[in-house]
Parts: C-alpha cells; structure tokens; sequence
C-alpha cells in the first residue's frame, strides 16, 4: 500500500508532524506550504488523499478545493478539510463544495489516520466499481450488437422476393420484439404449380431460438434437404412430401431434449392450378381462411408441438380455394401482444379485424391489422415477434393458362 | 419462484404459487421437477390453480418434465385457468397430459 497524500498547509510544524505520522503508516507524503503550489503541483504528484487547510496566505482552503474539484483528472482524489475553525458552518461549506471530510485542529492522531484510511477505501471501492461498471457496459455493449447482427442474419433468412406465382398475392410483415426471437417463415416453389409455406414459432427468446430457427428453415428447404421434396425414379423424378409427413420428420429430428425447445408450425402446400391446399398444423394458432363471403375458417388440424417424439399422431386436412380466398397465418406475437395496460390483443380483436376487412387485398389487409395493432398498443415494445402472411387465391382458371403458355416457351 | 409440494401417500403434489409460469421462471421450475423425478417420484400432480398464463417457455419447462419421468411414471395437471385450458387446448397438450379438474380426482385416477 503505496497511497500517496498530500498535505496542504502554510505551518511547518504540522506538516511536519503529519508527513511523520502518515509515513509511519505506510503512505507516501507530498507537501504544498499554500495553495497556489498546490494546484501547480497537483497534477505532476497525482495523489491518491489531499489533506486540505483551510486558511492560509493566498488562496484558501475553499477555495483549493473547488479548483481541484474543476480538474478532470482531480476531481474524484478525495479532499479531507484540516482545519481550526470548527464552526459547523465552516464545516457544511466545506463538505458542500467537495470535501469528503473535515477535522479540527487540534487533531488527534487516531482520528486523522482512520478517516485517512476511510476516504481512501471509499476511493478505492468507487474506483473498482467505475472500472467494473464500465466493463460491463462494455461488454453489454458487444452482446447488444451481437445480438442485432443474429437478428439481422435471422431476418436475411425471411424471402426476400415472394416467388411470382401469378394465381397467388402473398404479402408479409414482420415486427421483431426489443430481443432477437424464435420466428421464421418460408414461401417457396415446390414445382410449377405447388407452392409451400410454412410459418414457425420457436419456444422461448433470444439466440438459442433464432439458432433453431436457422436450422429448421435449412432442413425445410425444398433445393437442399429431403424433408420437404425427395429425388424418386421415374417421371417427374420428385415427390412433393404431405404436410403430415413433413411434421412428422420434424418431430423425430428435433425432439424436445435435443435443444431444450421445441416449436409449433404449420405447413401449407397450395396447388396453384386446381386451389387444392393441405395442410398441417402443429399446435400453431390456426391460419384462417376468409372466405369472400366474410366467412372464416380456421386450419387447426394437425396435432401437438414439434418436438414430443411421436406422442400424438399428426393429422392433415384438404381445403379447396375459391378465388378470392385469403389465407391469414400469423404467430402468437399478435395475440399475446399486450398493451400498458397489461391487457392482451387478443384472438377476437383479431378476427374481427379479418371480418371488416375481407374486402381489402392482401397488403391492404395487413396494414389494417398493423394499425390496429399499433392502436392498440401505443408504443408499447412488442414481448415477442409478430410475424403475418397473407395470401389471396386468385382462382384456377388463369392457371391453367398459364401452364400452357409457360410450355411453348 | 414459490411452489408448493406436499405428499399425499405417493403422490407428490407440485402447486406453483406464481400466476406466471414464463421464461423468467421456466429454468427454476424445470429444475425443481427434475429434482423431484430424481429424487424418485413417479406419480405427480401439477396443480396450476394459481396460474393464467403460460408462455412457451413455461410450457416448454412442463413438457420437459414430463419427457424427464422418461416414461416411468406420471404427470397430471389439475385445476386449470380458463386462460392456460386454452393454451392445452391450442398446443394439443390436453393429448398429451391427462388433465383433471380437482387435486381429488387427479389422487384417485393415480
């Protein structure tokens, strides 16, 4: 302990006696007779205590201290006041413009030494916390963008461009909540006329979930793996995989235990020609279909969340389309949304929405959702990402069409 | 997070005190019921009487203790909110757990 004090005093004598008595005590001592050779010198010796008297020739004790208390790097060296005047005035003065403490004179020994001792652990203990704090937000800081950059790779992953498919309008929206989440969706071309999509929730918050998330978009691209189309011999040379198989595999290759999480999905496979949809639904709130009419219907047929390892058997159900369907997919973001009020968005606020707004394209559609939404909350962050897709069938008839005139390209 | 746990014969009867059941305390709950298996109960009740909301990592947490009795044994769930019944009911989980209405009933069919 090589702490070094300086002491400021127009008496030689106690200087003298105090240089004695802090060496003594392991400190290492510097001395300034007034205060004008004190602030010259305060910077060069950069002492760890300053002992302070008040009246002096030339500048004052007070005065000493507020000037050291202007000086960036002085600022925080603790100031004890040693001083004869022992009005509680004087006192509150001092303690006001910066001292950290004030003995009388006469001292005893004792007292100057355990409150010399007391600044300096102060010093020492805020010094620890400056440098810990600022570690911290250091690295608080590399997590945080850290953490954008995973969001920004996860949503790369989102199409960029929905495939053109000319019998179906796709739009989505996406609003990430203040931590990077466990939402992705896909539209893709299985072949000329069947499209897939598939929209996914991955249980809980933060990397671990946007890592799945990664994983799973990769095991269901149609171009890469085998879980959503396979090689087989003959003409076409391709088998589209059902939804109900596609689950089925998903569930045997990210049981619960493998990463702790497990996800809900639903999968469409839209014929385009014919408007045939099948889908399966894996414990993710129900698509819905509105129907021109206003009607709705939801997709809640499937089975339980990926991940249980065969517990219960998934199903899948047929619809046809009619033109001028829409299909609404959207994650639990929207619903479990809540508000200041701690109220939630809800399911039926959200179908009511769909029904007033049956008429609207699918873009239209979305940003009547949005709206209400923002509505709704007020600003409020969102807990959770709010992913939704719309998608308007625009009948079979244009499709065949198009097949043919695709071919005599 | 507070949960109750007493013992009725061989049952254990696991009550959370929480009204969430969330990521905040998905991590602590899961440890309790894995050392609860492990301490060799077989046969549980979760009550969930003081619980209206489950977010998927709390589900995640009681599906995860249910994969942890690793097929020897059983977790029912009794006294079910509206609120978190609707969750059973949306994730299929009322497939997967048998769900009873009274700690009563869920001691008996035991």
């Amino acid at each position: 302990m090589n702490e070094k004090i300086l002491i400021v005093d127009d008496s030689e004598d106690i200087r003298i006696l105090l240089r004695r008595m802090l060496k003594t005590a392991g400190y290492e001592v510097a001395e300034a007779a007034d205060g004008v050779k004190a602030l010259n010198d305060v910077i060069a010796l950069s002492p760890d205590l300053v002992l302070l008297d008040i009246v002096m020739p030339g500048i004052s004790g007070f005065e000493v201290c507020k000037r050291l208390k202007n000086m960036d790097a002085i600022a925080d060296v603790p100031v004890i006041f040693l001083s004869a005047k022992s009005d509680a005035a004087d006192k509150i003065r001092g303690l006001e413009i910066g001292g950290s403490d004030y003995i009388t004179k006469p001292f005893d020994k004792g007292e100057v030494l355990a409150r010399v001792l007391n600044q300096l652990k102060i010093r020492r203990l805020t010094k620890e916390l400056i440098r810990t704090n600022i570690d911290l937000t250091d690295k608080q800081k590399r997590l945080d963008d850290d953490l954008k950059a995973a969001a920004g790779i996860q949503q790369s992953l989102f199409p960029r461009k929905m495939p053109d498919v000319k019998n179906l309008a796709i739009a989505w929206r996406f609003m990430p909540s203040y931590m990077i989440g466990g939402d992705i969706f896909n539209v893709f071309r299985l072949d000329e006329s069947h499209v897939g999509l598939y929209m996914i929730d991955v249980s809980g918050h933060g990397v671990p979930s946007a890592l799945i998330t990664v994983s799973v978009s990769q095991t269901l691209n149609p171009d890469s793996g085998n879980v959503t189309k396979r090689k087989v011999a003959g003409s076409p040379g391709y088998e589209i995989i059902s939804p109900r198989e596609v689950l089925e595999t998903l569930d045997r290759e990210y049981p619960i235990e493998r990463f702790d999480k497990y996800f809900t999905i639903v999968y469409l496979i839209i014929d385009t020609g014919t408007g045939d949809l099948i889908y399966s639904n894996a414990a993710h709130p129900a698509p819905v279909i509105i129907r021109s009419d206003g009607s709705i219907t939801a997709l809640d047929k499937g089975g339980t969340i990926i991940g249980m390892g065969d517990m219960v058997p998934f199903e899948e159900e047929r619809v046809i389309l009619q033109k001028g369907d829409k299909i609404v997919l959207y994650t639990d973001g929207i619903v479990e949304y809540r508000n200041n009020e701690g109220e939630y968005f809800g399911e039926d606020r959200l179908h009511e929405i769909l029904n007033g707004s049956c008429k609207a394209g699918t873009e239209a559609l979305l940003d009547d959702i949005l709206r209400s939404v923002n509505d709704f909350g007020k600003g409020t962050e969102f807990q959770d990402d709010i992913t939704l897709i719309a998608i308007e069938y625009g009948g079979a008839t244009i499709y065949q069409e198009d097949r043919y005139a695709d071919r005599e390209h | 997070m507070q949960i109750e746990s007493i013992k009725a014969g061989d049952v254990l009867i696991v009550k959370p005190a929480e009204k969430r059941i969330d990521a905040s305390v998905a991590t602590e709950f899961k440890g309790k019921m894995v050392d609860w298996i492990n301490e060799g109960n077989t046969k549980i009740i979760l009550n969930l009487a003081n619980v209206d909301f489950i977010d998927s990592s709390g589900l995640g947490a009681i599906v995860s203790s249910l994969k942890a009795l690793g097929g020897n044994g059983d977790l029912v769930i009794s006294g079910l909110q509206e609120t978190v019944m609707g969750l059973f009911r949306l994730t299929r989980m009322n497939k997967v757990f048998q769900i009873f209405s009274s700690e009563q009933e869920a001691i008996q069919a035991l």
